[in-house]
C-alpha cells in the first residue's frame, strides 16, 4: 500500500509516542522488548507487538531518520550473560513526527506518560 | 510447551525467514529477535504470548525478507529450494490417510481451504499482473521495474503461500482422485512451469536490472518472462476450473 510521503501509519506513531514517555522517565534508549512492553502497557492490549511487526516498524523509521540504533557495548552482555540489545533512541525528527501527527489528528496509540514498565 | 520451546520456535523461524538475505541485516534480525526471546523468558512470558508474537508476525517476516533479498546470492537460491522440498514434504505428509480423513470428516475443511485458494489465487496473480504488464511494456511504463516490484511481488507471494497450503489440504482431503485426475497433473505441472518461470526472472535476469530498470522498452528477453508469465497464470485457472469437470 502506498503512503503519503512523510506520513505515519499508528503503529509508527505509537512506537515514537512510547519513545517519548520512556524518555520522560529518564529512558533515553530502549530494545525492542522494553519498547513491546511499553506499547502493550500504554494500549491495554493483552499480547505484545508481533515479532515482525515490530522490527519491521523500527526499521522503517530508523530509515526514515525518526529513530536512530546502535548495538551495545559487547563487553555489557558478556557481563551480565544474556544477548547483545539493540539500543534505540528517538531522533527530533521522530519528536516533531509525533507532535505533527498529533495536530493532524492521527491515532496515538501510546500515551506520552505511562509510568507503568521498569526496564526489564 | 515450555516458554523456553516456544523461543526455540521462533528462532526456529527467524532462521528460516532470514537465510537468504545479506549477512549483515541477516545477523542483525537473527541477533534482535534473539535478545528480546531472552527478555521475554527472563520476564516471565508464557509460551502462548511467544507464539502469538511469531504467529501474528509472520506476514510482516516474509515480506520484509523479499524486499531486504539480495536476490543474486547463492543463500538465496538455497533457501528457494529448501523452501520447495519442504513443500513437497508436507504435501506427501497431507495425503497420508489419517490427514486425509480429518479432511473429509469435518464440514468445514474443505469449504474454507476452497475459499482461502481463490482468495490466495486473486492475489496472487492479482498482485503479479502489474509487474507483467510492465515487463510486456503493456503498462506502467513510467514505473521503474525494480520499484513496481517491490510494491507488488511481497504480496503475490503471500497470496502464493495461501494458494499452495490451502491447495495442499484440498488435495488431502482426496488425493487417489486428484492424482488420477490428468488436469490435476497438468494444472501441477503448469504451476512448477510459472513459478521456475518467476524464479528465472527474480534470480537471473534481474542481476542485471539497473541496465534496464527505468527504460521503457525492455529487452525482448524480460518481455518474453512478462508474457510467459501471464500465459502461464491464466492456463493455471483454467486448469484449475477444469479439474472438477474431468477424471473420475
Amino acid at each position: 500500500m502506498r503512503r503519503k510521503a512523510g506520513s505515519l501509519v499508528p503503529l509508527e506513531i505509537a512506537i515514537c509516542s512510547a519513545a517519548l514517555a520512556l524518555r520522560e522517565r529518564g529512558i533515553e534508549q530502549f530494545h525492542g522488548y522494553l519498547i513491546a512492553k511499553e506499547l502493550k502497557d500504554a494500549s491495554d492490549a493483552k499480547l505484545l507487538t508481533a515479532y515482525g511487526t515490530l522490527y519491521r516498524a523500527l526499521g522503517r523509521l530508523e530509515q526514515m531518520g525518526l529513530m536512530t540504533s546502535v548495538w551495545e557495548d559487547p563487553q555489557i552482555p558478556a557481563d551480565a550473560n544474556r544477548p547483545r540489545r539493540r539500543l534505540y533512541a528517538i531522533t527530533p525528527d521522530g519528536q516533531t513526527a509525533v507532535a505533527t501527527a498529533s495536530a493532524a489528528g492521527q491515532p496515538e496509540a501510546a500515551p506520552l506518560a505511562v509510568p507503568r514498565v521498569s526496564e526489564a | 510447551m515450555s516458554p523456553r520451546a516456544a523461543a526455540g520456535v521462533a528462532r526456529w523461524w527467524t532462521r528460516l525467514y532470514t537465510a537468504g538475505l545479506p549477512v549483515d541485516l541477516r545477523d542483525a534480525r537473527r541477533a534482535e529477535v534473539e535478545s528480546d526471546l531472552w527478555e521475554s523468558v527472563a520476564d516471565g512470558a508464557p509460551s502462548r504470548h511467544i507464539l502469538a508474537r511469531v504467529a501474528l508476525g509472520l506476514a510482516d517476516d516474509l515480506t520484509w525478507s523479499l524486499t531486504v533479498m539480495d536476490i543474486s546470492t547463492r543463500d538465496t537460491a538455497k533457501w528457494s529450494v529448501g523452501s520447495l522440498l519442504v513443500l513437497l514434504l508436507s504435501w506427501l505428509w497431507l495425503s497420508q490417510a489419517p490427514q486425509s480423513a480429518v479432511m473429509r470428516e469435518s464440514t468445514w475443511a474443505v469449504p474454507v481451504a476452497l475459499i482461502n485458494h481463490l482468495v490466495g489465487l486473486v492475489l496472487l496473480v492479482g498482485m503479479r499482473l502489474p509487474l507483467d504488464l510492465r515487463l510486456m511494456g503493456w503498462a506502467f511504463k513510467g514505473v521503474p521495474v525494480s520499484q513496481l516490484a517491490s510494491r507488488t511481488v511481497p504480496l503475490a507471494l503471500v497470496g502464493g503461500i495461501v494458494t499452495i497450503v490451502s491447495g495442499m489440504a484440498l488435495y488431502a482431503a482426496d488425493p487417489a482422485r486428484m492424482t488420477s485426475n490428468p488436469m490435476f497433473a497438468f494444472k501441477i505441472a503448469v504451476l512448477a512451469a510459472a513459478l521456475m518461470n518467476a524464479w528465472i526472472f527474480h534470480a537471473v535476469l534481474a542481476r542485471r536490472i539497473t541496465d534496464w530498470d527505468s527504460a521503457e522498452n525492455l529487452p525482448a528477453i524480460v518481455q518474453a518472462s512478462g508474457y510467459t508469465s501471464v500465459l502461464l497464470w491464466i492456463t493455471l485457472i483454467v486448469a484449475g476450473r477444469l479439474i472438477g469437470f474431468t477424471g473420475n
